[in-house]
């Protein structure tokens, strides 16, 4: 005897009236999960909506107390020796300070800047007049 | 397999004619084996019920891997297990409230009405130790591989395979003096 097909042939028939209502009955709880399911997503879309908003206000709250002008505001620079005077380089105190900072080499360096700022000084209150007397051509004028 | 996809894919959108291909489509296997696994009428609808009415409401999250009668026919047999252990702890049930598969007995909103053939092996199989019911039917009727079996049963695919060859011999011995050739 063949059990395998004897099982694979046994066959059961089923009320047509009680599928039919099991049908129904299924139909009715898919469209109860379905109405959950549309619930939920509801209710996360407007989660995800909120948690946008906080992040755009925080941007914005960020961008108007951080900026002035309307430009947002970047860390000063400390300059020192380009904003001070070649007399203020060449001071003790000062050469006393560049040494502590970097001992003989930024001492020279500051005294090679002095010496720049003073020549460039001097470069912009020569007059023609001058030039030409520090030439040996003031006498012919 | 590629219908099934198809179908639990239209499930998830809320499709009723997908639901009622499906419930169409495996309501018979799934009755069949209820009913061999449990060998109670009435509980093998509950069970066919019960499994039919999880999956509709876990179908949004549902996702397809194996074949759709398999998973099915492995919620069936989860289900039984369950009722059968229930019903050992509560033993408060006599033996007149039982109503085996198979009998003449039918109730006005019965929903599985049986052949000859199969009360003969309904009743051949209610002979068995469970675990080796439970192998020969998903095997057969659940069209399920031996290995996920064994994950079902919690076993090896050896042994798994032995459940259902012991079933098999053990069946047809059974049927062998009730069944003409």
């Amino acid at each position: 005897m063949n059990i395998r097909r004897l099982i694979k042939n046994a066959k059961i028939r089923t009320s047509p009236d009680v599928n039919k209502a099991v049908l129904n009955d299924l139909i009715d709880t898919l469209d109860k999960s379905k109405n959950e399911r549309s619930a939920d997503m509801d209710v996360w879309k407007i989660i995800k909506f909120a948690a946008a908003a906080v992040i755009i206000i925080v941007i914005c709250f960020f961008f108007t107390h951080h900026s002035r002008n309307g430009r947002i505001e970047t860390p000063k620079v400390v300059r020192t020796s380009e904003s001070k005077s070649p007399a203020q380089l060449t001071s003790l105190v000062s050469l006393n300070m560049a040494f502590r900072r970097g001992g003989m080499e930024a001492v020279e360096k500051q005294f090679a800047e002095a010496d720049k700022k003073v020549r460039q000084s001097l470069k912009e209150r020569i007059t023609i007049e001058q030039l030409l007397c520090e030439l040996g051509e003031c006498e012919e004028i | 397999m590629l219908e099934d996809k198809l179908l639990i894919w239209k499930l998830k959108r809320g499709s009723r004619d997908a639901l009622q291909r499906i419930y169409e489509k495996y309501r018979d296997d799934m009755l069949r084996i209820a009913a061999g696994l449990l060998n109670q009428t009435s509980s093998a609808e509950d069970a066919v019920h019960d499994v039919f009415t999880a999956f509709v409401c876990s179908a949004g999250s549902f996702e397809l891997t194996g074949s759709l009668k398999g998973y099915l026919a492995t919620c069936v047999a989860n289900r039984a297990r369950n009722m059968l252990r229930s019903q050992n702890r509560q033993r408060t049930v006599t033996l007149g409230d039982i109503e085996p598969a198979g009998s003449n007995f039918k109730r006005p909103d019965q929903w599985i009405i049986y052949d000859e053939q199969f009360s003969l092996l309904s009743n051949a199989l209610a002979e068995l130790p469970y675990e080796q019911k439970e192998a020969v039917i998903l095997h057969i009727q659940g069209n399920m591989k031996f290995r996920d079996i064994a994950r079902l049963q919690e076993t090896s695919i050896k042994t798994a395979q032995s459940r259902y060859r012991y079933g098999i011999t053990k069946l047809r011995s059974i049927l062998d003096g009730e069944v003409p050739k």
